[in-house]
């Protein structure tokens, strides 16, 4: 058993682990927190500012995703400096992306009151890729969060196809050299789409069914299986579309044990062979 | 001038040979790559991967977040013009404007790769107003005839 | 009249060991040498130094939880990314005493016992970079690196040259980029003493600070605290340019009252100035009278900075000045964050508007807000502080101060 303490929180005291963040303590007093860039199997990128609280005696607000709680500390999350803060993050947000894919940004910006007009300006316009058969890219839609490039990185894949290239409002996500995805070195396992928060990666099957119109969520049942093309046991969800009988959609349960909610190449995108000898 | 990607590599390799293998090294070696092919072409980041271990994207991604290096070919030697606040006291806008008349397009090596310009930021080189870096030296204070000495020289 | 210590050289540089040491050079290191590791960073401490790059945190204690800490593996840093618009007091001190800012590294790097020494050069600072690489040598075929690394092995330096970026002047995007990588500066803590250059014990300092040194070390530590006031040890250097007669670097003691540079470098009738650089305040002649010390920056809600200084007459547009740096924040933002991605560019589109004289009303209320957002939520100094000077002339032109 890790050690433990306690700290406060909005005045109250609450008990935190060694090892723990700010906001994996805050998640356990059920103190509704909005986040975009943390992942719970990624490093935080401490990049979006959606999570950041008050920590008296520190000049800067802190990002509760990346901050280790320690003994003693101080934390407010109903001052209305974090509530600014937030805020503006999610209007600043809004002002630049197509958050059309977004729904948990768009509902956490609201329930933060945020002003999608308040700021205007150039928007984020770093445009759509269509270069291979698995997956498309609407950077238009990105918000810089780094998933990708961890997940591609050293935190899942070690692929390491994908950067943040550029700096500054320009800075964009690239793969390889900058060119097209099958130029650097992906190896389509759909990581990085799986962990996207705002649909700018997607899968082609999701993005051409929502292109015509016939993406719907209300039609798809979630089964469970385990995928066949190896020994390794991957828990893979399958989305069935109830009436037509169509997988439109595979992913991995975030909390398995043995996936974590990764997947290859073959689990995630090698599901054609099963629709093969259906009509 | 334009060489073939082997051929990059092959000298990619010997700069790294002269300064180091470990990543910290990349800055440095990039410095060098960039001042031997004028920007840092694809080739020069797979010689990296291999021999310094630095992913492809990694070297991209580092590329494009510094002003000194570039994905795209500049000119030999670069002319920066500083935009900044005591430089634009001190007439850089002019300046960039004489620089677009006489050198061409901003960030475009003309005179067969010889020459390109850019806007930059602040140079350090305040005291010296309007200032610019001409091939890595200071050029301060930049006057529209130093511009046109600039593009006479590789007339 | 202040007698030059750090521009002593400024009429006759050193720049060859040979006359650094005719003209009394090396004194400080040697008698670090012969007091130890230990008493030259209590003397430092002593002395009341405190950083000069902008931050003002105390040389000496950042030294002692450095040479005191448990990893043997530590670096010393010397940050020569100077990039902060209207500074250039590090590339003049470099270029007139090149000797002098080694010899303070060296004192440094004996004083934590650092495995090795990096000097991180702006990019942009090619001849600086080349006159201290030249000098470093000259030092160690002369063989004063010697004995001064961990268990009396000698010193290696190296000396990087940075890439362009005025973000890794911050000092974990400095580390980050000597480390090989994109420089996005990342969270404090753990803070450099603990974790820094290669996640070890890193004692990092500015070039003037350490300019300080050799002479702190072979005068004393009561020496540094004759000059200036009780609060501010010591001396400053200004970069002043701008609309004035005679733009350079000035050396005073702390405590000068503003006027009296103004009246150095030769600045008439002004409008106002721009303190401390972009990160800075806009103070306006009625309080031109203000010592130049941190206390009394402090009260006044401005900062030294890194003392840089650019005065503006009565021609200039003030939100012409801000949107300038309203470009520059927004060119060198990492990326990384959100308030400071986005933010630096909402709050140069809202100052072009201002300036151009074309807005739509909401800017001023809007940039004081996006600015407190910027302050509060960003990860490092640079988006922190990218509204100060926007925030300063509001206040002032709600005072009613702005000529133009």
């Amino acid at each position: 058993m890790a050690d433990t303490f306690q700290i406060l929180i909005d005045g109250h005291e609450a008990i935190a682990h060694e090892g723990e963040t700010i906001l994996d303590v805050l998640r356990r007093q059920q103190v509704e927190t909005p986040t975009l860039c943390t992942h719970e199997h990624l490093t935080p990128a401490k990049a979006c500012r959606a999570c950041v609280v008050e920590l008296m005696g520190s000049r800067a607000l802190v990002a509760s995703c990346e901050r280790k709680a320690e003994p003693g500390m101080d934390v407010r999350t109903d001052s209305e400096r974090v509530q600014n803060a937030r805020r503006g993050v999610f209007e600043l947000l809004l002002s630049q992306n197509d958050v059309s894919t977004a729904p948990a940004l768009a509902a956490q910006a609201e329930s933060l009151g945020a002003d999608p007009g308040r700021y205007r300006g150039q928007r984020y316009e770093k445009g759509f890729f269509d270069d291979n058969q698995l997956y498309v890219r609407d950077y238009d839609k990105c918000i810089l969060c780094y998933r990708c490039v961890e997940a591609c990185g050293p935190d899942v894949q070690n692929t390491f196809a994908l950067t943040v290239a550029g700096r500054g409002f320009d800075a964009g996500i690239a793969a390889g050299f900058g060119g097209a995805l099958p130029d650097s070195a992906c190896v389509f396992c759909g990581n990085c789409v799986a962990v996207c928060p705002t649909g700018a990666l997607m899968d082609r099957r999701e993005h051409n069914l929502r292109a015509e119109g016939r993406w719907q969520e209300d039609r798809y049942d979630v089964v469970q299986t385990t995928c066949s093309y190896c020994g390794v046991g991957c828990q893979l969800e399958l989305h069935v579309d109830r009436e037509s009988n169509e997988i439109v959609k595979v992913t991995s349960p975030m909390d398995h044990s043995i996936t974590h909610g990764f997947l290859c190449v073959k689990g995630r995108y090698g599901y054609s062979f099963v629709e093969a000898g259906t009509d | 001038m334009p060489e073939d990607d082997r051929e990059i590599r092959e000298r990619v390799r010997g700069l790294i040979a002269e300064t180091g293998r470990e990543r910290s090294q990349l800055l440095e070696v990039l410095h060098k790559v960039q001042k031997e092919f004028r920007h840092v072409p694809r080739a020069a980041a797979e010689a990296i991967e291999q021999e310094m271990l630095v992913p492809v994207a990694d070297t991209y991604g580092v590329i494009t977040f510094y002003d000194l290096l570039s994905e795209k070919p500049v000119g030999r030697k670069v002319l920066r013009i500083c935009e900044d606040v005591t430089c634009s006291l001190h007439g850089a806008e002019q300046l960039a404007a004489e620089a677009e008349k006489v050198l061409g397009p901003e960030g475009q090596p003309s005179r067969g790769g010889e020459v390109s310009w850019t806007r930059c930021a602040c140079l350090g080189l305040c005291d010296k107003a309007p200032a610019a870096l001409y091939d890595e030296q200071p050029l301060a204070p930049l006057a529209p005839g130093a511009i046109r000495k600039v593009g006479e020289e590789h007339a | 009249m202040h007698e030059s210590v750090l521009l002593r050289r400024q009429t006759t540089p050193a720049l060859d060991l040979g006359s650094y040491l005719a003209s009394g050079g090396l004194a400080g290191l040697k008698k670090a040498r012969e007091i130890g590791a230990a008493e030259t960073v209590r003397i430092v401490t002593e002395s009341g130094l405190v950083g000069r790059g902008g931050a003002g945190f105390p040389t000496g204690r950042k030294w002692d939880s450095v040479r005191t800490a448990s990893d043997p593996e530590r670096y010393f840093v010397l940050n020569a990314d100077e990039s902060e618009p209207g500074t250039f007091k590090d590339r003049v001190m470099i270029d007139v005493d090149p000797f002098l800012v080694l010899e303070g590294v060296l004192i440094g790097s004996f004083a934590i016992s650092a495995t090795r020494a990096y000097i991180y050069v702006r990019g942009e600072y090619r001849r600086e970079a080349d006159l201290l690489q030249r000098c470093a040598k000259e030092l160690e075929a002369a063989g004063y690196l010697e004995g001064l690394g961990p268990e009396g092995r000698a010193l290696e330096i190296e000396i990087r040259h940075g890439g362009g970026a005025y973000i890794c002047g911050e000092e974990t995007a400095l580390f980050r980029s000597i480390e090989g990588y994109r420089g996005e500066p990342m969270s404090k803590p753990p803070f450099p003493t603990v974790a820094g250059l290669f996640r070890k014990p890193t004692a990092i300092n500015n070039v003037e600070t350490v300019a300080n040194v050799p002479d702190i070390v072979t005068r004393g530590a009561s020496w540094l605290r004759s000059l200036g006031t009780e609060r501010s040890p010591g001396i400053k250097l200004y970069s002043v340019s701008g609309n004035v007669e005679r733009p350079g670097v000035y050396e005073l003691p702390f405590g000068t009252p503003l006027r009296e540079l103004l009246e150095l470098a030769g600045a008439h009738d002004l409008q106002a100035i721009l303190l401390g650089g972009a990160a800075g305040t806009f103070v306006f002649p009625q309080d031109f009278d203000m010592p130049l010390s941190y206390e009394a920056a402090q009260e006044r809600h401005a900062t030294l900075g890194s003392g840089a200084l650019i005065a503006f007459d009565h021609e200039t547009n003030l939100w012409r000045v801000a949107e300038r740096l309203g470009s520059f924040f927004a060119h060198e933002s990492c990326g990384q964050c959100v308030p400071c991605r986005v933010g630096t560019r909402r709050q140069h589109e809202m100052l072009e508007a201002l300036a151009d004289g074309h807005g739509r009303g909401s800017e001023r209320d809007l940039l004081a807000r996006l600015g407190q957002v910027m302050t509060d939520a960003s990860i490092c100094g640079l988006g922190q502080t990218a509204s100060t000077a926007v925030r300063s002339l509001l206040d002032a032109e709600a005072k009613g101060l702005l000529a133009v």
